[in-house]
């Protein structure tokens, strides 16, 4: 299978200004052996206050600012601040599906890992990477400190990839490699046939916080085709013949809702987040807005 | 409808060609796309709402097959020949005389123009109205305006030639007059003759044909017998000799060999012994028409007059009807009218006035009360000085000088003086169901009995009293009915027809085929002998039609169908296109991250 090749550019420097301003958010504690410069919710070492925000699923409920509930009636954690590192493992998925899109997902995902990665470097935390299709493929050891950032942004700049997707198997193999736990972010489009919640399961098992970012192109979501065609998936080469008329884009709404509904589910089972998004997302949109909407970065 | 270009039907071919790809399903394009986990999924959904697909795929084929049928057979250039398309009312004139009887069209003109003017009929338009006239021996209309075409049909396929003659021009004339709404109609004749009025559209009837036909027979009496004169005629080119028969009463009683060519008729003279009944003359042997080759004639008393004289003996009268051909003269002095219908003709001699059953009546001395002619005062010395010479009562009686001494003054208010001195002294009047010659005066009143041109009047009144026993095909003779209410009509084929008497008349049907007719009341009977005695009718050349097309006046419209097909056909694309838009994909939404 051919390999995917993406652009190489990543960020400009005044967006990268704007990212170190940023931390990423974990919401256990993860013994990181060194003393950082991020803040997490941990209790343990960690007893300065720092803020509150929303109750999400999978917190710790001994967190909760009752106070703040009895008075607004809306669940709020409270959020410690400790310096000290965390790990923080960027999966990014290079199968061949993930080349599909304007841009592409891989571009798409290179970015968004090395926006996360770049936030973790930036504040001293362990920021390792992993480019993965049915197994790993390249992996980069946990960097620290800003001057990682280039040989992060080079790994990543250099993915490339093809082939099926496993998460399952990638995320056992790396689990077997890694004795450090942490924040897990993965990014793929979960164009698994097998699902996704064997993949979540292997994460939960080796106890990592794991951030499923999910990439979709515009044209998976709401397939521009029309008449009589022979469909052939770019990873297995299997082939489908649609005619694809109201009829059968309707159906492939409904399974593709379906679809997007079990993922949800499993993530809600494994206490994973979850967040999907569309490659025609604006980036910094994705990454100021979204993601700290969504509980990752703060 | 007629196709410009018939050879474009063979794009009809693609429509098979169509279905058959429809059938096999086109070769798919191939289109990579990033998984198609979610299309496998997407499909065995489709599976439940198989049977809906199918049906919407089989709409769109069905239109695509009507819409490159349509274009097929506008390429064909289509067009319909309208005759009259503008909606004008249409009479259609069939000639049936016994010309149309001819076998040079199989299986005969009058079904080849029956055929015609059907076809005609349908291409006339839905709202458009037809009659139909049939030219007989008088035209008649067999059909008034009406756009029930299956009527109209009937009607046309119900009409039978006869041996008469055909009445086109008085057909033509009868369909030019009729109106439909208001308007005049276009006049269509179908038959072998062609219109006098050049704005008739003459459908022409016939190939022509040569012929052989009997086109006079009289029979004189002679001592010792009959002298039959038969004349022979032959119209296109000459024919083989043919055998000329003489049979009375299934017996052939003379026969010659005739043989003849045209322009050079051929009269036969047979010489016959006394003989009594219907005298059947034939040609033997076959041509294109048959009607003309056969003629019927009556022999001895049979057909003559049957006289009836009611008063007192009048020797002079009746030595004049005893040398006059008749029937048989009666006399009687009983005054019973229910009694007369017996005879053909009533001579009554110085009675008193009464009134006249419908009849015939030679009157001498009296009047009917019911004449239209009115009795004032008694006229003497009078002097016949005129007389009509035309009227077939007193052709060839030069009934001048007669001197009447006394008689009663005639004011006729209808009919015919026939003669006259200083009042009218012959007079003639038929209608009313009456014909009657009645003098004004008695026969001992005057020197008429002594007239030579005496026994000439009584001959000439009682042939025209008693009417003709000969007439030509297709005439519909009235008699008197007197006391009976009905009759029978026996046809020569021996067909029989019931004839009702209306006001003392029985009034005949068209007696249209060659024969002896016989009418029958109980024991009183009357016959005829009908024969064509058209010598046009027997001439089976057919002119040419004129050097223009007869119906070129208003060559028929042809409306191209193709403009109307191509619209169909676009309307359905359009239509099939708009179906198939439904599969079109909606506009990619930009979806939201949660």
């Amino acid at each position: 299978m051919d390999a995917v090749t993406r652009p190489r550019t990543l960020f400009d420097p005044e967006f990268l200004a704007r990212l170190e301003q940023l931390t990423l958010l974990s919401h256990r504690l993860y013994r990181g052996g060194i003393r950082g410069e991020r803040r997490s919710t941990t209790l343990g070492r960690g007893v300065e206050f720092a803020d509150h925000r929303s109750y999400h699923v999978g917190d710790d409920y001994r967190y909760i600012d009752w106070h703040i509930y009895s008075r607004l009636d809306r669940l709020f954690v409270k959020l410690f601040s400790e310096e000290e590192d965390v790990n923080v493992h960027l999966l990014v998925d290079v199968s061949r599906s993930m080349a599909w899109g304007e841009p592409s997902k891989l571009d798409y995902a290179v970015q968004v890992a090395a926006a996360l990665g770049y936030i973790g470097l930036a504040n001293l935390d362990r920021v390792g990477a992993v480019l993965y299709a049915d197994r790993l493929l390249r992996t980069l050891p946990p960097l620290r400190g800003r001057p990682g950032v280039h040989r992060l942004f080079h790994f990543l700049g250099e993915a490339t990839g093809g082939g099926r997707s496993d998460l399952a198997a990638s995320l056992e193999e790396y689990a077997v490699r890694t004795r450090r736990r942490g924040v897990l972010v993965v990014l793929s489009d979960l164009m698994l046939p097998a699902g996704v919640a064997a993949g979540l399961r292997v994460a939960r098992a080796h106890r990592f916080e794991t951030f499923v970012i999910h990439l979709l192109a515009d044209d998976e979501l709401a397939p521009a085709i029309a008449g009589d065609l022979r469909l052939v998936d770019s990873e297995t080469a299997a082939a489908v013949e649609v005619t694809a008329d109201a009829g059968t884009l309707a159906a492939y709404a409904r399974a593709r809702d379906r679809y997007l509904a079990d993922i949800e589910a499993a993530c809600r089972r494994y206490q994973v987040e979850y967040l999907r998004a569309s490659t025609s997302i604006a980036f910094d949109d994705l990454i100021l807005r979204y993601l700290r909407a969504g509980g990752l970065i703060a | 409808m007629l196709l410009g270009a018939p050879a474009a039907l063979w794009w009809l071919l693609l429509v098979p060609l169509i279905v058959l790809l429809y059938m096999l399903r086109a070769r798919r394009q191939v289109q990579l796309v990033p998984s198609t986990l979610l299309w496998e999924r997407a499909t065995r959904d489709l599976v439940a709402r198989l049977p809906v697909r199918r049906l919407e795929r089989s709409l769109l084929l069905l239109l695509q097959v009507i819409a490159v049928a349509l274009v097929a057979l506008a390429l064909a250039r289509p067009s319909l020949a309208l005759p009259g398309l503008s909606g004008d009312a249409v009479v259609l004139v069939v000639q049936a005389g016994a010309s149309m009887q001819a076998t040079d069209e199989a299986p005969s003109r009058l079904a080849a123009a029956q055929a015609a003017a059907r076809e005609v009929l349908g291409r006339l338009g839905a709202r458009q109205p037809a009659a139909v006239v049939v030219a007989g021996r008088r035209p008649v209309l067999a059909h008034d305006f009406s756009t029930d075409r299956r009527a109209l049909a009937a009607a046309i396929t119900g009409l039978r030639a006869s041996d008469a003659r055909s009445a086109t021009d008085a057909a033509v004339a009868l369909a030019r007059d009729l109106r439909a709404d208001g308007r005049p109609a276009r006049v269509h004749l179908f038959g072998d003759r062609p219109p006098a009025a050049p704005d008739v559209v003459w459908h022409r009837v016939g190939r022509g044909a040569p012929n052989a036909a009997i086109t006079r027979v009289a029979l004189r009496a002679v001592p010792g017998g009959g002298r039959l004169l038969v004349r022979v005629e032959a119209f296109g080119r000459e024919g083989p000799p043919r055998r000329l028969v003489v049979s009375a009463g299934g017996r052939t009683i003379a026969a010659r060999e005739v043989r003849p060519a045209p322009g050079a008729p051929v009269a036969a003279v047979f010489e016959l012994p006394p003989t009594e009944g219907a005298l059947v003359v034939r040609l033997e042997g076959h041509d294109a028409l048959a009607a003309d080759d056969r003629a019927v004639l009556l022999a001895g008393r049979e057909g003559l007059p049957r006289v009836l004289v009611v008063g007192e003996p009048n020797p002079p009268l009746d030595a004049v009807l005893a040398a006059v051909p008749t029937g048989g003269v009666v006399r009687t002095d009983r005054l019973v009218p229910a009694e007369w219908a017996r005879a053909d003709l009533i001579v009554l001699d110085g009675l008193q006035p009464l009134v006249l059953p419908p009849g015939a009546y030679l009157l001498i001395g009296t009047l009917g009360e019911n004449l239209p002619a009115a009795v004032e005062g008694t006229a003497r010395d009078q002097v016949i000085r005129s007389a009509a010479a035309t009227h077939p009562v007193t052709r060839l009686a030069d009934l001048r000088g007669v001197r009447v001494a006394s008689g009663f003054i005639l004011r006729p208010r209808a009919g015919t003086v026939l003669a006259e001195g200083d009042v009218p002294l012959a007079w003639a009047y038929e209608g009313q169901g009456l014909r009657v010659v009645a003098l004004p005066f008695l026969l001992e009143q005057s020197d008429l009995a002594l007239h030579p041109a005496f026994p000439v009047m009584v001959a000439n009144a009682v042939s025209w009293l008693a009417g003709p026993s000969a007439i030509a095909a297709g005439e519909g003779p009235v008699v008197a009915a007197g006391a009976a209410r009905e009759a029978t009509l026996l046809d020569p084929s021996g067909a029989t027809v019931r004839v009702a008497a209306r006001e003392g008349l029985f009034t005949l049907p068209p007696l249209d085929r060659v024969g002896v007719w016989t009418l029958r009341a109980g024991a009183w009977q009357r016959r005829w002998v009908v024969s064509t005695a058209e010598a046009g009718e027997s001439d089976l050349t057919v002119p040419d039609p004129p050097s223009a097309p007869a119906d070129a006046a208003a060559p028929p419209a042809h409306v191209p169908l193709a403009p109307w097909l191509l619209a169909a056909a676009a309307v359905l694309v359009v239509g099939e296109w708009l179906l198939w838009s439904r599969t079109v994909p909606p506009p990619a939404v930009r979806r939201r991250p949660r």
